[in-house]
């Protein structure tokens, strides 16, 4: 029995011993690997949120300083500062190691020192990256008893920004110059605030950026146009570039300049803003790797049109004008344009009156090199009568504001830049039938033998510059030399955003501006490009708002 | 005698150690699922932030959809359900967003101020640690601008989660007067709510973006 007793009693304590080893060697560790484990991959999960914040915030703050060196350390001090605000210090007991993520941006120039295998054949050329890594120590409750008193969690994020081409359109015709109830501005003052607020969003020395201004007639503002150079041929144009800011004189001083005044040469205007954009098509490469933008600003419906008016394919003239259709080898082209005067009344007669001097192929009077500012100044400037050239004789002596029927017949089958006046795109509907023009007045059809009739003349207008949408969105172009409307041979797909200021009696019409935009609300949208947006706004409040949108969409989408 | 003696050592044996079984055991219990929802809340602000940054409209249903179906585990649900998703965009108001509407009084300059804010499911769970504004809400949640610039009642009542971010300042590098802060927050009921109610805690979590 003691025998017995004596085998038996090693057995006491056994449970417990077999216990304290299994606590080592299985019990500690599985707890551990469990409670630990997930602690661990909370905090790994949390770096992640962090450092994928702080990369696109970092990535959006590459927009803000003077030049590209200034841009990136603006993203790596928001990158970090992001990144401490998503991670808490002791987040379960965590802390960074180094106290701070790494951050590291990519130029896109192929240098590649983020290591992203962006040297050699990788072309990320327009594109900056910000690359963020991150290492955070996490203390462990269970695995420090078997000696792991800490484990090490990582977290990598990028995030990407494409550089940006924009040409903002402003329209400055005379209805701008009423005042703002709002603001008690005028409002293109207010329009010029907002478009400054709205450029200073870009990056200087990446984003590249253009300006023009429309009135009657429209110009390139910058980069500067030169009135030599013939607007209907695309080797006119230049690209917008890089140095906006810093040009003299700047795109930013440029807006500060702009007064209102003349008439709504849409047309023109969105056909100058393409051609910038797209100028250097043909042999800029990185062209497709960029976000390409037009911002239009309007606050009325088109009444003026860009013509040519001795063009030698046109029927327009008068046998009785003196002026003749240009000859071969004439260096006397009647480029002018013409508007609606005193509103828009169907068989009224105070139709098209011009025909003036386009600020594209005018130096401004008393002035020689750049003279874009004085443009911006000075709008009835382009309201002076065109020349007398090739015997065309547009000047009467007795009025400022001639009637177009003295030279013409008829308004013109399409205007300087091959947009058609009385275009449409599948025979029936005409374009203009989707208008506002043509809804107010009940329906009453185009007819280009009324001259004198604002209305025809406000038709004629809305209808050239729906046919500029139109091309832009099908990939067509004018072929000046052949007056031709041809496939383009380089087309671009921008986006394009379009700002209705509705504030005086005169409604800016949504259907044009979707037209322009390719917003899914266009009749004639082409589904295989991309939709801006149309904004329409009441009140100065809302283009600020509208601008503010259209800057965060662009870089939104730039991500 | 001898079988009871052994008898009475195992018990005692699990006596003293079932204290520390049991404890784990109930630890593992009730903490392990908490964190595991804890995690899930983390990985749904993630991702609701990354989407939300990036434009994603979440005032419409389809995509307050996409984020209850994301975080069904935590039983997300548009309207009700067991957790709360609250999104708010908030931007620093400098000079240039004071100058975007000069003839008014700039009533939010150097403050935080909401430009959206969107809640969906469960909204008495838990409220923003950002506070709420009282102005008039668009449809896609989005505030008037110039209430954003000019009005108090969209300035940011609590600031105190945007700390990190500094006082942005236009010549200082980092975070800037006018730029977007996507703020996401979700809370969530933790643990075995309906079996156990005194181990429900509601986990929260946030992302800037």
């Amino acid at each position: 029995m003691t025998l017995i007793a004596s085998s038996n009693n090693p057995r006491k304590g056994q449970a417990i011993i077999l216990f304290t080893l299994m606590l080592g060697t299985v019990f500690v560790p599985m707890v551990g690997m469990g409670i630990d484990g997930v602690r661990a991959y909370l905090v790994k999960a949390k770096l992640s949120t962090a450092i994928d914040g702080a990369a696109i915030a970092a990535a959006s703050s590459l927009s803000s300083g003077s030049g590209e060196t200034a841009q990136a350390a603006n993203a790596v001090a928001t990158a970090t500062e992001v990144a401490d605000s998503n991670f808490p210090v002791g987040y379960f007991g965590s802390s960074l190691q180094s106290g701070s993520p790494t951050v590291c941006v990519d130029p896109g120039d192929g240098s590649n020192p983020c290591g992203l295998g962006t040297g050699g054949t990788v072309n990320t050329y327009k594109k900056r990256t910000v690359v963020i890594t991150a290492y955070a120590t996490v203390p462990t409750l269970f695995m420090r008893i078997i000696g792991y008193p800490t484990t090490t969690v990582a977290a990598t994020g990028q995030a990407s920004r494409r550089d940006v081409r924009v040409v903002l359109v402003i329209d400055r015709s005379s209805s701008m110059t009423s005042i703002d109830s709002d603001t008690g501005n005028t409002a293109i003052v207010d329009a010029v605030n907002q478009a400054g607020i709205f450029v200073g969003k870009f990056a200087p020395g990446r984003d590249e950026l253009g300006l023009v201004v429309m009135g009657g007639s429209a110009i390139v503002a910058y980069p500067p146009r030169n009135p030599a150079n013939d607007p209907t041929l695309l080797s006119s144009f230049t690209a917008p570039d890089t140095n906006w800011n810093s040009a003299s004189p700047s795109l930013p001083y440029l807006i500060t300049q702009i007064k209102g005044g003349s008439n709504t040469g849409t047309a023109e205007a969105l056909y100058l803003a393409y051609m910038t954009l797209k100028a250097d098509a043909a042999t800029n490469t990185a062209l497709p790797d960029m976000l390409n933008v037009i911002v239009f600003f309007t606050d009325g419906l088109p009444n003026g049109i860009t013509t040519f008016a001795n063009d030698p394919s046109g029927t327009s003239l008068k046998s009785t004008s003196p002026c003749t259709y240009r000859t071969s080898g004439s260096t006397h082209p009647m480029k002018a344009w013409f508007a609606q005067w005193n509103g828009d009344t169907p068989n009224d007669s105070q139709g098209g009156k011009g025909l003036f001097t386009p600020m594209m192929t005018t130096q401004y009077p008393g002035t020689s090199g750049n003279d874009i500012v004085k443009w911006m100044q000075n709008p009835g400037t382009d309201n002076n009568i065109a020349t007398n050239t090739d015997n065309c004789s547009f000047d009467n002596p007795s009025s400022n504001n001639d009637y177009i029927s003295h030279d013409f017949s008829k308004i013109p089958d399409q205007d300087l830049y091959g947009n058609r006046t009385n275009f449409d795109t599948t025979t029936t509907p005409a374009l203009y039938t989707y208008g506002t023009y043509y809804a107010n007045a009940g329906g009453i059809a185009y007819n280009n033998t009324k001259i004198n009739d604002s209305y025809q003349v406000g038709l004629a207008s809305w209808n050239a510059a729906a046919d500029q949408s139109w091309k832009i969105w099908n990939n067509m172009i004018y072929n000046s030399a052949t007056r031709t409307i041809i496939a383009d041979p380089n087309p671009i797909d921008p986006v394009i955003f379009t700002i209705g200021y509705w504030h005086t009696s005169e409604q800016p019409d949504g259907t044009l501006m979707n037209i322009m935009a390719n917003t899914t609300a266009s009749p004639i949208v082409v589904s295989t490009k991309m939709h801006g947006q149309y904004f329409q706004a009441t009140s100065a409040d809302q283009v600020n708002q509208a601008f503010a949108d259209i800057a965060s969409e662009i870089l939104r989408l730039a991500q | 005698m001898k079988k009871k003696g052994r008898q009475g050592s195992a018990i005692v044996e699990f006596a003293l150690l079932s204290p520390f079984l049991f404890g784990t055991l109930i630890g593992l219990w009730v903490y392990g699922p908490q964190l595991i929802s804890n995690l899930q809340i983390v990985q749904t602000a993630r991702d609701v932030a990354s989407m939300y940054s990036r434009g994603v409209d979440f005032s419409t249903s389809t995509n307050q959809a996409m984020i209850t179906r994301l975080g069904e585990q935590l039983g997300l649900q548009s309207t009700g359900g067991n957790g709360v998703v609250i999104l708010s965009t908030v931007q620093f108001i400098g000079p240039l967003q004071c100058a975007q509407f000069s003839s008014d009084s700039c009533g939010n300059s150097g403050k935080w101020a909401f430009t959206n804010r969107i809640v969906f499911g469960n909204t008495s769970l838990r409220s923003s640690n950002l506070g709420n504004t009282t102005c008039t809400l668009n449809t896609d949640g989005s505030l008037n601008l110039v209430d954003t610039v000019t009005n108090g009642c969209a300035a940011v009542p609590n600031t105190a989660l945007l700390g990190g971010l500094g006082t942005p300042n236009d010549s200082v590098n980092g975070f800037k007067p006018g730029q977007d802060a996507y703020v996401v927050e979700v809370a969530a009921n933790t643990g075995w709510t309906s079996a156990v109610p005194w181990t429900s805690s509601v986990g929260y979590a946030f992302a800037i973006f």
